[in-house]
């Protein structure tokens, strides 16, 4: 056997080409070329291309200093920026438009205000996918607010919510997930997917202290340390605080979600048919059960 | 790709059955893809309700299909007025926006060097609107300044050199327009 396989194996060297100089081959970086180019990518044209505008009339970005070592990134320091692409943005909506979209009779003042409702209009708009939370009113405009309203709003400063009390509103900050809230911005588009409305999740963990804070008029919080605040509040702005027991809106006033319902009135579980104009609700207990928790 | 079509193409000679074309093209975000719905007694039980209680909660949720028409009134919270003069008052006539907005814009150019004040929806005789507005901007900044305009009578825009929004906006509201 073994002399049958020898005889094979040399038969196949008597065949097999001998070294000349047609195969022969230096070894792999036995040459090396003595060239060196005189920038990062060899010398070349820097990132602008051939000729043209593109290369001479170029506007640098700010800051760059053609090469050198650029002033802001010389020397160590703390990012105040830092990660702002993942943080929460809440785009902002001045009270000075919200005003004119009620008098301009976009919005109905006699049922609660809340982000679907804004979107509604088309005058306003967030991105869920560009990490928008909702919306940030701010209080431009605040002196000249008159509308009595119950708005829901997600991030609101001390003088917003000051000026919407003033004229004996009520104002709640609430928190909505990614998911309820490409549902809140456009509800239409979900009730045509015929699709069971889901929970509400509750807030992460670095934005529970605002959503739970009095002071905040967070949904979280507290009733009763909210009336202590609002009380609170009208005495450091210096304003009469207008009893909303004694209200004729009283009961569009006081309507308030759940903290795990996205529209008012309608409860996590329920199917709307906007074609025949019903809405299925489950019977199952443990489905029940579950959209409660 | 070449067995896809060699299925395919027996699938339509001989006709036999889907099942072989949906499990090679699988799409998971195609309707074509999901399982066709069972009979009821698959899916878990639900009451309906027509309670036109309930169905105004949705209601308010569907958004409005037309802007609503101007408000009639003065003095409102805003600083918004109506449009009061009416069409023929004046040689010419600006139009509102869809929104019942004053059309004046500021159009910023040139890295933010240019500034030029644009007024649209312009109805009739656009020249005189011009010279008016000329007129009123110069007695407002006095006299030494030139106020450039460039008008557009086709399309009916009136560009202003410069940012003149709010002095543009004050005139046309003193005007009812």
């Amino acid at each position: 056997m073994t002399s049958f396989t020898n005889k094979n194996i040399l038969n196949l060297l008597r065949n097999l080409p001998r070294i000349s100089i047609s195969n022969l081959k230096n070894n792999d970086g036995a040459v090396k070329k003595n060239q060196r180019g005189r920038a990062q990518h060899g010398g070349d044209k820097h990132g602008h291309g051939n000729k043209g505008s593109k290369a001479r009339q170029n506007f640098m970005r700010p800051g760059y200093e053609t090469g050198n070592n650029p002033f802001y990134m010389r020397f160590p320091r703390e990012q105040y920026y830092k990660d702002h692409h993942t943080k929460r943005q809440y785009p902002p909506l001045s009270l000075n438009s919200l005003q004119k979209m009620i008098d301009l009779n976009r919005i109905d003042i006699t049922k609660p205000i809340d982000l679907s409702v804004l979107c509604n209009t088309g005058l306003y708009s967030i991105k869920p996918e560009d990490k928008h939370f909702g919306v940030n009113l701010i209080d431009e405009g605040a002196d000249m607010f008159k509308a009595k309203i119950n708005i829901e709003v997600q991030w609101a400063s001390e003088s917003t919510i000051a000026a919407i009390e003033r004229n004996g509103g009520v104002i709640t900050t609430s928190f909505f997930d990614v998911n309820s809230l490409y549902i809140l911005i456009n509800p239409k588009k979900f009730f045509q997917r015929g699709e069971a409305i889901p929970r509400r999740m509750i807030p992460p963990e670095d934005a529970i202290l605002y959503y739970s804070s009095a002071a905040n008029r967070g949904y979280l919080a507290d009733p009763e340390k909210i009336s202590w605040e609002r009380f609170v509040l009208s005495q450091k702005y210096g304003y009469k605080l207008p009893k909303i027991e004694d209200d004729p809106d009283y009961e569009m006033l006081i309507s308030r979600k759940d903290q795990r319902q996205i529209f008012y009135g309608l409860e996590p579980g329920w199917v709307i048919n906007l074609k025949d104009k019903v809405i299925l609700k489950p019977i199952d207990p443990q489905l029940k059960e579950f959209y409660k928790s | 790709m070449a067995l896809r079509l060699l299925i395919k193409n027996a699938i339509i000679t001989s006709g036999v059955s889907l099942r072989i074309n949906n499990s090679i093209c699988k799409r998971d975000s195609s309707y074509r893809s999901s399982p066709i719905a069972q009979d009821p007694s698959h899916y878990t039980k639900y009451e309906v309700s027509s309670s036109p209680e309930e169905w105004k909660f949705v209601e308010r949720l569907l958004p409005l299909t037309i802007i609503p028409p101007p408000p009639d009134g003065k003095n409102f919270p805003s600083g918004w007025q109506p449009q009061t003069a009416k069409f023929g008052q004046y040689p010419y006539f600006v139009h509102r926006t869809r929104n019942h907005m004053l059309p004046v814009y500021l159009k910023v150019s040139m890295r933010g060097t240019r500034r030029i004040t644009q007024i649209n929806n312009v109805d009739g005789d656009i020249w005189k609107l011009e010279e008016a507005l000329k007129k009123y901007l110069q007695k407002v900044y006095g006299d030494k300044r030139i106020i450039a305009t460039k008008v557009h009578e086709v399309c009916g825009h009136l560009c202003i050199h410069g940012d003149h929004v709010s002095r543009v906006n004050e005139w046309l509201l003193k005007k009812g327009l």
